[in-house]
């Protein structure tokens, strides 16, 4: 899939994030500190 | 426990050429090598493969991360009188030494002093060259591991960015034996003991001047090459042609020859299983890498109890199913109950088992009847980002009773579940998945339960293979309830994976929404996705 950017079922075109500096953006993106505003107890 | 060995068992396979002596060796029948250090373990798969041959009556020495200026390292032993094995080590050595962007990793938990030192990019490769600069025209190398197994097709190399050749055709090897390839093992062995054709032997690969009659013809490797949907269409084969019932032979040419797969070699059963896991394995590091320092993987494998192998998940980036196969062979509870009781005659045993798991840890003890009499189908997943296939009955009462024995062990204080949790199988569990998630938290995890949503998106999700957010939260409230009734404060942790195939930042934002809105959480840890071969 990374090296094709097709979806092997429907061979349709799909995005992929193939730059280093960009790929570590997204996981920044999940890791950030934030205040947690609410939700289950753990 | 076999009779002739202390218990627990204290000796190694030979690593040189005075144990060898020692045991009044002048040649090994079998020398096999390996991108790890020489870790005695039933985790590591060149020690299982040391202890089977022993079994059947072979001499063979193992040499874990041989220098490469000289020979001083590969020919410490001599030349086997057999064949010569070769493996990258328990991990791809390029997944080993480099990060998902492709940064040299430092440490490394398979050498001994935890510095990544020892390991050459594509070992297999080196290893094999390093045998023929010393060994001319010498008996035959076989591959294997899965380095050599994930590799056997033309595949995609992330770390050159391009699709490489069957790894065969790079390796000046003769034989590659794929998968867990046990029966393999044993039948080239005593194919090569008699002089005889090993090119029969079910689970190897191979290369021919011509293709196999009866066998599937891939696309070429010029043909993926030149077509990104011929590269698909060859995974394609290769991912179904996967299960020792159903699967054909597989040929693919490359430069005019031929790689020639034959089909997968037979699971072992649970009996064979209980074998296995009951070779005199020392489960400690040779002491001639000591020296060096401990081997880090050595604290969480130690002590741990490989319950099953194989994984019917599916996960599109996990190259497990691919590896171990997508049947899961279980052991008895027998056998895991005498490996727990043999922990407790080690010095350095405090109570404590790591691990009682495998690729996945709530697998263990049913399967689908129709995947045993036929083989996985090909046309459809046991499990996939929106449903469970009907006939795989997912049971959770075999995994219970299991854990109950092994914590009632005498000497054993914990019994932890540290390997993944499906926790779609839970929900799915009507009659016994409820109790399985108790005893969970009630005696097998301490303070958090890791769990592997890896995403929330749903196209991401689909790409995935990865049940939907909603088995995620139904699983979350339960896991709750649960330590409420117990009085405890135990927490969820979460695999999340970033940049994968089909991710933009957007999905991210949404991702990061849905762990501090829904989860009530900061993530602390994501993964950024490594496309290995094999997925
Ligand atoms: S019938 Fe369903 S559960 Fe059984 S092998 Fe096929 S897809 Fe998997």
């Amino acid at each position: 899939m990374y090296y094709t950017e097709l979806d092997p079922q429907t061979r349709q075109k799909i995005f992929v994030e193939k730059d280093t500096v960009r790929k570590e953006k997204q996981k920044a993106i999940v890791v950030a500190k934030e205040e947690i505003r609410h939700g289950f107890d753990s | 426990m076999d009779s002739k060995h202390p218990f627990p068992p204290k000796i190694f396979l030979p690593t040189t050429r005075a144990e060898m002596d020692a045991r009044g060796w002048d040649v090994c029948d079998v020398i096999l090598i390996s991108g790890d250090a020489y870790i005695d373990s039933p985790f590591i798969g060149v020690a299982v493969v040391g202890r089977l041959l022993e079994a059947m009556g072979y001499r063979v020495g193992i040499i874990g991360q041989p220098s490469l200026d000289s020979d001083a390292d590969v020919g410490r032993l001599g030349e086997p009188r057999l064949w010569w094995g070769v493996s990258g080590g328990s991990v791809d050595s390029m997944v080993s030494n480099y990060t998902a962007t492709k940064k040299f990793r430092n440490s490394d938990d398979y050498t001994s002093g935890g510095k990544n030192t020892a390991r050459p990019d594509r070992a297999v490769l080196v290893y094999c060259n390093l045998i023929r600069r010393y060994f001319k025209a010498t008996v035959p190398i076989v591959i294997g591991g899965i380095e050599a197994s994930l590799r056997r097709v033309t595949h995609y190399d992330y770390w050159s960015n391009k699709l490489r050749k069957p790894i065969l055709f790079d390796a000046k090897a003769d034989i590659l034996i794929y998968g867990m390839g046990e029966t393999a093992i044993r039948e080239v062995t005593q194919a090569l003991e008699r002089g005889g054709e090993w090119r029969d032997v079910r689970g190897i690969c191979y290369i021919a001047k011509e293709p196999k009659e009866g066998y599937i013809e891939l696309p070429s490797h010029a043909q993926c090459l030149a077509d990104k949907e011929r590269y698909i269409d060859l995974f394609q084969y290769f991912y179904d042609h996967n299960d020792p019932i159903s699967a054909k032979g597989l040929c693919e040419e490359v430069d005019g020859r031929f790689l020639i797969q034959n089909p997968p070699c037979d699971y072992l059963s649970e009996p064979e299983m209980d074998a296995v896991s009951a070779l005199p394995f020392t489960r400690e590091l040779h002491p001639y890498h000591a020296t060096q320092g401990k081997v880090r993987c050595l604290e969480t494998i130690k002590f741990s109890i490989m319950s099953h192998q194989g994984c019917w998940g599916e996960c599109n980036f996990c190259a497990i199913g691919v590896h171990q196969g997508r049947t899961i062979r279980t052991r008895s509870e027998e056998s895991i109950v005498s490996e727990a009781e043999l922990f407790t005659q080690y010095k350095d045993f405090k109570g404590i088992i790591s691990d009682v798991g495998g690729p996945t840890a709530n697998m263990y003890g049913y399967e689908c009847a129709k995947k045993l009499k036929a083989g996985t189908c090909d046309h459809q997943r046991c499990v996939d980002d929106t449903h469970l296939c009907k006939s795989m009955k997912v049971n959770h009462h075999r995994a219970i009773e299991m854990l109950r024995r092994v914590r009632a062990v005498k000497g054993v204080k914990k019994a932890f579940v540290a390997s993944g949790v499906r926790y779609d199988l839970i929900t799915a569990d009507k009659a016994h998945g409820y109790m399985y998630l108790k005893e969970l938290v009630k005696h097998h995890i301490s303070g958090q339960m890791k769990v592997a949503p890896e995403h929330t998106a749903p196209h991401v999700l689909h790409l995935m293979n990865k049940p939907g957010k909603q088995t995620l939260i139904d699983f979350k409230k339960l896991y709750d309830q649960l330590n409420r009734e117990e009085g405890k404060k135990q927490f969820l942790t979460y695999y999340l994976i970033a940049a994968h195939p089909g991710c933009t930042d957007r999905d991210m934002h949404e991702l990061k929404r849905f762990t501090s809105e829904e989860l009530g959480m900061n993530p602390e840890q994501a993964q950024v996705f490594t496309p290995t071969p094999g997925t």
